[in-house]
């Protein structure tokens, strides 16, 4: 079945999914199809796995989360009635897990470090999900710019972590992140925005000598 | 157009978002303000920052990882499919049979606790009407039943009374051969209550030796109430004599609520009275308030947030019997019975 999945990246480097397919594929499921659910993880398990991971900064738990993630697709498939799309409803459940990881880590984070960085306006939990000296056999990005943003990125809050991440990296259009963060277009349009001057701000003032 | 509604604005205009009208606007803000045009060339740079983030690969063991967590986390494999589907459908008709079960059992506990109560006073009156029948069978003013048990009471005084006619009627064929006076309603409630109890008491064989009193025109009032104390005074309400003795007591002539319970049931009585005929009076809901408010001022009763809750529900009225301490719900309340009887 995967090998006629119609999935390519984008010129800017996201994927896109064929929408007919995707829906055969939960109509499979929904049939009982066991191999038409490992056909759909194979699917997405990219940009889910890349949205926790940016959303986390952390690979095992982006693996742990993307893990949950499908289970609970597979075990609420049922709820799924198609009145969106298949991909939106996905995204949603990955973004409320992932919202759930980044709470839990920073109450564990809260508790075992009283000191450090506190958070600034709008970026509640800022540095709490960074691993600030990864060790070499870590999985993290190997370009030094990149791994800035990343930090910088996973350092705002999770609206506007989720809002920069889906609009950038997974290149969704404002239509779609609204509805996966169940807010309104001008909520999504505001958060793109803030976030995109956080960014600026952070990158300027913590890697000021940062290069494209 | 300002500085400010550009840099609210940069984003969107990147992402190609703004109307034409506006992306003119803002292009001709551009153009006279360096500053902004900083603005949007640092935005600009970081938006493309963001967007060279390059997918990173998953672990290659996700899915087999998936599939383990599936496994270990209920089997929800294809072929139990539907049972996903009734799963909810038989937590929901486990926890109604768990709950109906429970309930059930308190149910029949807290059923079985009253009965025998019920049964324990109901031996208790049946006794005092014996006493009182034998003292003074024909005289017998009034008595009180109060409680749940007051319906049985009332049940098993039908009953003796249909069978007392039933072998009135048998006597009468047997003697005279003529047909049986009709028993009516009337006779099965109006003064004859104690000796139908009596009779039940004796047994029916006992019972049916007796000779018939004397049809007398009689009042029932059937009060709903669980307070023992109110029911004295109500009958105090019917009863000059006892009333007069009652003078005595202060607490109750003092009252000026007492006047207020007296007036209210006196008057209903007066009403049944001059009926001259059997009358069960079943308060209903709304008038049980009102007695409810009227025994609460008299303090014989106190009634819990009674306004409130009947405001809300009226069929829900709460009160606590002041003697016990028992809360009571109207439906309790208006299953039981006052039966005062009136010559």
């Amino acid at each position: 079945m995967s090998n006629h999945i119609n999935r390519h990246k984008s010129d800017d480097g996201a994927l896109t999914m064929d929408h007919q397919v995707v829906d055969e594929l939960v109509s499979q499921i929904k049939e009982g199809k066991r191999t038409a659910f490992d056909d759909l993880v194979r699917l997405f398990q990219k940009p889910i796995f890349n949205l926790a991971f940016r959303m986390l900064n952390n690979y095992e738990a982006a693996q742990d989360v993307t893990q949950e993630v499908f289970v609970k697709v597979f075990r609420s498939l049922s709820q799924f009635k198609g009145e969106s799309l298949f991909s939106t409803w996905l995204y949603a459940i990955a973004v409320n897990t992932c919202r759930n990881q980044r709470n839990a880590a920073q109450r564990k984070s809260l508790v075992e470090f009283s000191g450090g960085e506190c958070a600034e306006s709008g970026q509640g939990g800022k540095d709490l999900m960074v691993d600030p000296a990864p060790g070499p056999d870590t999985h993290v990005e190997r370009n030094e710019t990149r791994q800035a943003i990343q930090n910088v990125i996973a350092g705002l809050s999770e609206e506007f972590a989720t809002a920069i991440i889906l609009r950038d990296i997974q290149d969704m259009s404002y239509e779609q992140i609204a509805e996966v963060m169940g807010c309104s277009l001008g909520t999504v349009k505001s958060r793109i925005s803030r976030a995109r001057w956080m960014v600026r701000e952070q990158l300027e003032t913590r890697y000021p000598d940062l290069k494209p | 157009m300002n500085c400010k509604t550009v840099r609210t604005w940069m984003s969107e205009y990147i992402d190609g978002m703004l109307d034409p009208e506006h992306a003119t606007s803002f292009r001709a803000h551009l153009d006279e303000c360096p500053a902004c045009r900083r603005d949007l060339a640092a935005m600009e740079k970081t938006v493309a920052l963001v967007r060279s983030m390059k997918l990173v690969a998953p672990p290659a063991d996700l899915m087999p990882s998936v599939h383990a967590r599936l496994e270990a986390g209920g089997k929800p494999r294809a072929s139990l499919w539907p049972m996903k589907v009734f799963q909810p459908v038989l937590a929901i008709a486990a926890g109604l049979v768990l709950v109906v079960g429970i309930g059930a059992y308190f149910l029949r506990a807290d059923l079985s606790v009253k009965l025998q109560k019920a049964e324990a006073r109901h031996s208790v009156h049946i006794q005092k009407s014996q006493r009182a029948v034998a003292e003074k069978p024909p005289e017998a003013k009034a008595r009180i039943l109060a409680g749940k048990d007051a319906v049985q009471v009332l049940r098993l005084e039908e009953k003796a009374v249909a069978l007392r006619s039933q072998k009135a009627v048998a006597t009468a064929r047997a003697g005279a051969g003529g047909s049986p006076p009709a028993a009516t309603a009337a006779d099965k409630f109006a003064g004859r209550p104690e000796r139908a109890a009596a009779e039940v008491a004796d047994g029916a064989g006992k019972g049916a030796a007796r000779p018939s009193a004397p049809v007398q025109p009689a009042v029932n009032l059937t009060i709903a109430t669980t307070n023992r104390a109110a029911v004295e005074q109500v009958l105090l309400a019917f009863d000059v004599k006892r009333r007069e003795e009652k003078k005595q007591q202060a607490e109750l002539q003092s009252s000026a609520a007492d006047a207020q319970v007296f007036a209210v049931l006196a008057q209903n009585a007066t009403l049944a009275r001059k009926s001259n005929q059997a009358i069960v009076i079943i308060l209903a809901a709304s008038q049980l308030q009102d007695l409810l408010a009227q025994l609460k001022l008299q303090g014989t009763i106190s009634v819990a947030d009674h306004a409130r809750e009947t405001a809300q529900a009226p069929s829900k009225i709460k009160a606590a019997d002041s003697m016990s301490g028992a809360a009571v719900e109207s439906s309790d309340l208006l299953t039981v019975h006052v039966i005062i009887t009136v010559p």
